[in-house]
């Protein structure tokens, strides 16, 4: 089968499957009102709601951390609630920052540039969203011992030390472990994957498989 | 100076778009499986391609940067509709295929037979692959193909001659 043989069936008039409809002003005008029908849904969407609740959050643990600071005695509770919740703001402004950059990205992304390219923006988008998650649960262990204070140090019983140690111990080690598991180099490993397909994070499993599939496209000889 | 400028150049682009849109359904073909999605992605492409109008060059050759837009618009769809058909189960995808209006043709036609194996054989490769095969398919050189891509002119010749082969041995396989 020759080449030109099979140009000359794909151009072949048959193969315009025509889909009937005019390109004129009223078509682009109904597409407009149906586009912003459906900004909603759009990637923009989820990531504004994320900074404006990402926002509050940070005032909300800001002011907390002011207060207290400004107004109470210096004591081991102190410690422990300043210390905890400022790791807390930290990462909370980092997740929002990252979130504000893949505003940026999203806004950046155009069409006219070559397909590799700009589908790998794409694609590398959907990854951010595990980048976020991945620094909000560096934050988790925080939410374990912020309560502390001299007298359950020094009095607290026995069973409250046992769950005291397994809840932060186990948070510390799912946050941990997913700070250095969840990346790019690691696509491959099982437990990744069953982890990420388990949380509903599949869209990103794809999304990753589709940026190895970009490289290797570019750099396969 | 862009395309869009004014209104005059407008028009022009609008008339570019008619008279290319062969190229925008054949995409859509080789990227959905039903008739209601690929009126949906055509309906897209030529909006995209108006609203990019802006960053089209007169100097640029239309038809490269043309395929550009229509290409990432198709398989950011195909990606997209992907996603959202893992609910659906993969025979129904079939019936769409096989329920659509070119897939009644006539089969005692070596030609049509052909046309479809090979329409069904595109359908079948990765994304890109696909992309590629349609724009040697759409005779467009080595160069343009390596631009619009964004990979090296050595590259699209080596991948052109191995899913090509593959291609072969696939519409072989449908004809017989």
């Amino acid at each position: 089968m020759e080449d030109e043989y099979l140009k000359g069936v794909w151009n072949s008039p048959n193969n315009e499957i025509g889909i009937l409809f005019n390109i004129d002003d009223q078509f682009f005008e109904t597409i407009q009102i149906k586009k912003a029908k459906s900004k909603l849904k759009s990637l923009l969407f989820p990531k504004t709601i994320g900074i404006l609740l990402g926002l509050g959050w940070i005032s909300f643990v800001f002011m907390l951390i002011y207060f207290c600071v400004l107004f109470t005695p210096m004591s081991v509770g102190k410690f422990f609630l300043v210390g905890s919740f400022s790791m807390i703001l930290i990462s909370t402004v980092l997740a929002v920052f990252l979130y504000i950059k893949d505003i940026f990205t999203i806004k950046q992304i155009d069409n006219c540039e070559s397909v590799t390219i700009t589908q790998r923006k794409l694609a590398t988008l959907q990854f951010s969203i595990m980048k976020s998650v991945r620094i909000l649960w560096i934050q988790l262990p925080f939410y374990t011992i912020w309560y502390l204070n001299y007298e359950l140090i020094m009095h607290g019983s026995i069973i409250f030390w046992v769950v005291q140690f397994f809840c932060t111990g186990l948070t510390t080690w799912l946050a941990v472990w997913l700070f250095k598991n969840i990346n790019y180099e690691n696509l491959n490993n099982k437990r990744v994957r069953n982890f990420m397909r388990g949380y509903g994070f599949y869209s990103v499993i794809q999304s990753l498989d589709f940026v190895k599939e970009i490289d290797s496209f570019k750099n396969d000889r | 100076m862009t395309i869009m400028d004014n209104q005059n150049n407008k028009k022009e682009l609008v008339k570019l778009i008619q008279e290319n849109k062969g190229i925008v359904f054949k995409i859509c073909n080789s990227y959905c499986h039903n008739k209601g999605d690929r009126e949906d992605l055509a309906q897209e492409i030529i909006y995209q391609l108006w609203k990019s109008g802006k960053t089209f060059h007169a100097d640029q050759k239309f038809s490269t940067w043309m395929y550009k837009v229509a290409l990432n618009v198709a398989i950011s769809f195909y990606r997209k509709s992907k996603r959202a058909n893992e609910l659906v189960s993969f025979k129904e995808n079939l019936k769409d295929i096989e329920d659509d209006d070119f897939e009644n043709a006539d089969y005692e036609n070596e030609y049509e037979k052909t046309r479809k194996s090979l329409q069904k054989s595109i359908n079948e490769l990765k994304e890109l692959d696909r992309a590629l095969m349609i724009l040697f398919l759409e005779a467009k050189s080595y160069k343009e193909i390596a631009e619009i891509l964004g990979i090296t002119e050595t590259n699209v010749a080596t991948k052109i001659s191995r899913i090509k082969d593959k291609l072969k041995q696939k519409i072989l396989n449908f004809n017989n």
